[in-house]
């Protein structure tokens, strides 16, 4: 079989398209005519095929980190102190923002509910006893807190450079921010006034989730596309 | 959003959200998170080491200063680009230099040659399989062009100032790499 | 709705016009999988993805001048096309329409700019900081994110249509038509229009945008409504069965079902043991649920155009 050592070289620049259009048009009439190249072309192309199908990850044997970690102890200079007492990851306090606002919907839910079905403990919220009113007060507090604590980190990242927000997003972001902040204070207000209504606890609540959620998707957003995610 | 090894492969789909979070809290000095940043992305950072070195114990020793490396230069993280693919940028370094640094002294392993490439002719239980022993198997030089070129996707020019060499002979090792594959596949 | 995509149509070019997208692309890998998945990630531009019958999928369009390479790699079940960075970090440009075997999910990010999918039938996620979205045709499910975007997902109407679709925006507008099954739609400001028959859930919630629901729901369906100051138009079927507990604090609820009954209404409309909800709260939005007039059921998705005009 005749043996086509010019373009035998060339296979592999017709495989990575690094040939003219020219090259490579006379190429593929090469291929159609030369039945020695066209088979080491498709075993090019085959390799290639292999090639894409390799594991993109290989486990090590054995768990590499506690001897990383051990050696990390040495290294990490750079992490301040204070960053370290600042840091507060959003999911660990959105995790308890969301404990706190079981908890103090739990309490809601038993307020709301009718005499007639009424437990001991459900007499007590009925007859509106103070103690359980500052109880819930103090629940829907705590988590107002931890969703305010959630917003600030999502604020905190949002504000720095490394966001990279596109200016408009910006504008749009503090402007939604002001229209959230908005119904948080105007709910809040309302339940001042009326504080045995306690479905106003649960709209405050609601309107506090609204902005960390709306917080919470521009920091996944402005990480996810920014970043290939 | 995920491609090839992004975050070693389709079993590690972690969230964005979650490497975001984690990210951060890496590079305000949380190695809990840092861990957790090992644990999804270790796999395609060894796969890379073990390619470039055929040599397992070298390669999880390399692993070991990526991942300090990395940790190291966390802050410098800009987020230009995914974590993956910055971390495996830095591996990518790590072993670069190592080989450099290697290639100035006496080499402490003898060329994996014609025994390896036997090797990898009777104890090859699958294709994809066999491609692996093939690529441990190939002369040092050609095995990092190939493993650079066919798997970490770099251009020759890049390939050739990463490994101090010309372009011709980046180009002229991969032709090698192809050749010597296909005939140990064959 | 025609006029809707010929807009996007428009607004794809203009993009395009704008961007430095300098390089001619043109690529095609086979796809092993029928229901394989297509991932497509870019900085700024424009994504048109299009369901077609073949198994494979095509890449076509321009990439920015800086961007290094746009790869189109295969795995064993994904395609992966991906702009990448140059090495000074700016911006990735480009401007694809990419085919994709109709069966296969899709997943979408951009930065900045429109993604628009038609005739996919598998999952679809899109997310986009800036730009509009758009899905149409027969998809399973839709999940979709922007902050600064309008969101319209319509799936076909001679299909069963689509199971699932959640969507997120801060200021867009929300339409969302002929799903099946479930419909979660959020936003602070923009308006949420939602059109469907025997829904078995639908979600909104909003700050201050006015939501619109027009339809039906299932025998156990649920309908659970909450804004701030937004309003809410609920147009039901006459012979609606459900539970009402709609309340507006500080505006006004005109319900058909059960007029002059002021603002906190809780009581079961209809015959027999209705086990449909319909849930609505608003701190100081108004409240108004009609009936639908014969016919409008079918085709409750008039007013969905509307809506977006009126922002």
């Amino acid at each position: 079989m005749k043996r086509c050592t010019v373009t035998e070289a060339k296979l592999g620049d017709h495989l990575d398209r690094r040939l003219s259009l020219e090259e490579s048009q006379r190429l593929d009439r090469h291929l159609e005519e030369c039945a020695a190249c066209r088979g080491a072309y498709q075993r090019l192309v085959a390799l290639r095929t292999l090639v894409d199908g390799l594991a993109t990850s290989i486990e090590p044997q054995r768990d590499l980190w506690p001897a990383i970690s051990a050696r990390l102890c040495g290294a990490g200079a750079s992490h301040s102190e204070r960053e370290r007492r600042r840091i507060r990851l959003a999911w660990i306090v959105l995790s308890a923002a969301a404990a706190s606002i079981l908890v103090a919907l739990g309490v809601i839910e038993l307020s709301n509910r009718p005499a007639s079905t009424s437990g001991p403990a459900q007499n007590i919220i009925v007859d509106g006893s103070p103690a359980l009113d500052d109880s819930l007060r103090l629940e829907v507090a705590k988590a107002e807190q931890a969703y305010v604590d959630a917003a600030g980190d999502f604020l905190a990242h949002l504000k720095s450079p490394e966001a990279a927000l596109p200016p408009d997003t910006r504008i749009v972001l503090e402007g939604n921010l002001v229209i959230a902040d908005r119904a948080i204070s105007e709910i809040k207000s309302a339940w001042e006034r009326q504080p045995s209504e306690f479905a106003l606890a649960r709209k405050l609540l609601a309107a506090h989730e609204r902005r960390v959620e709306l917080l919470q998707q521009v920091a996944h957003l402005s990480f996810a596309t920014q970043n290939g995610g | 959003m995920h491609i090839p090894g992004e975050h070693g492969g389709e079993n590690q789909e972690a969230g964005a959200a979650d490497e975001y979070s984690l990210v951060i809290c890496a590079q305000r000095g949380d190695q809990a998170a840092f861990e957790r940043l090992y644990r999804n992305h270790v796999g395609r950072v060894f796969a890379l080491c073990l390619r470039m070195t055929a040599d397992r114990e070298l390669a999880e020793e390399l692993t070991q200063s990526s991942f300090v490396r990395i940790w190291e230069q966390l802050g410098k993280f800009k987020r230009k680009s995914s974590f993956g693919t910055w971390s495996h940028r830095v591996a990518l370094n790590v072993v670069l230099e190592y080989m450099r640094s290697r290639a100035r002294r006496p080499k402490h392993t003898a060329s994996r040659g014609d025994a390896a490439i036997q090797v990898a002719k009777s104890d090859s239980p699958g294709a994809r399989m066999d491609l692996e022993w093939a690529i441990r198997a190939l002369p040092e030089r050609a095995r990092q062009v190939f493993v650079l070129y066919e798997i970490e996707r770099l251009q020759h020019n890049e390939i050739a100032e990463m490994l101090g060499i010309a372009v011709g002979t980046s180009k002229a090792q991969l032709h090698r790499a192809r050749q010597l594959l296909r005939e140990l596949l064959e | 709705m025609k006029n809707r995509y010929i807009i996007f149509g428009i607004l794809i070019v203009s993009w395009s016009a704008n961007a430095r997208a300098e390089q001619q692309v043109e690529k095609r890998v086979s796809s092993n999988h029928a229901n394989g998945k297509v991932e497509i990630d870019i900085g700024e531009g424009s994504i048109q993805v299009i369901g077609w019958d073949k198994n494979e999928v095509e890449v076509t369009g321009t990439i920015g001048d800086r961007v290094e390479r746009l790869d189109v790699r295969k795995g064993k079940r994904k395609v992966w096309v991906r702009a990448y960075l140059p090495k000074d970090g700016e911006a990735r440009e480009a401007e694809l329409v990419v085919y994709a075997p109709h069966s296969n999910d899709i997943d979408v990010q951009v930065f900045q700019g429109p993604i628009l999918v038609s005739g996919i039938e598998g999952d679809i996620q899109l997310e986009t900081f800036s730009g509009d979205i758009s899905v149409s045709g027969p998809c399973k499910r839709v999940e979709a994110g922007t902050v600064n975007g309008d969101i319209t997902v319509d799936s076909a109407k001679r299909s069963a249509g689509a199971d699932k679709v959640r969507a997120k925006t801060v200021a867009g507008a929300i339409v969302i038509k002929n799903v099946r099954r479930e419909v979660e739609a959020q936003s602070i400001s923009g308006p949420v229009t939602i059109a469907g028959n025997s829904l078995t859930k639908v979600v909104a919630k909003t700050v201050s945008g006015n939501v619109r629901f027009d339809g039906g729901l299932s025998r156990l369906g649920r309908l659970e409504i909450d804004t701030h100051s937004g309003e809410f138009i609920g147009v039901f079927p006459a012979d609606l069965s459900a539970e009402f507990d709609i309340t507006s604090y500080n505006g006004v609820v005109d319900n058909a079902f059960n007029p002059n009954a002021g603002s906190n209404q809780d009581f079961i409309q209809g015959e027999g043991d209705p086990q449909a909800e319909v849930k609505a709260t608003s701190f100081s939005g108004n409240i108004r649920v009609t009936k639908q007039s014969n016919g409008e059921g079918a085709t409750a998705q008039a007013a969905a155009g509307q809506d977006k005009k009126e922002r």
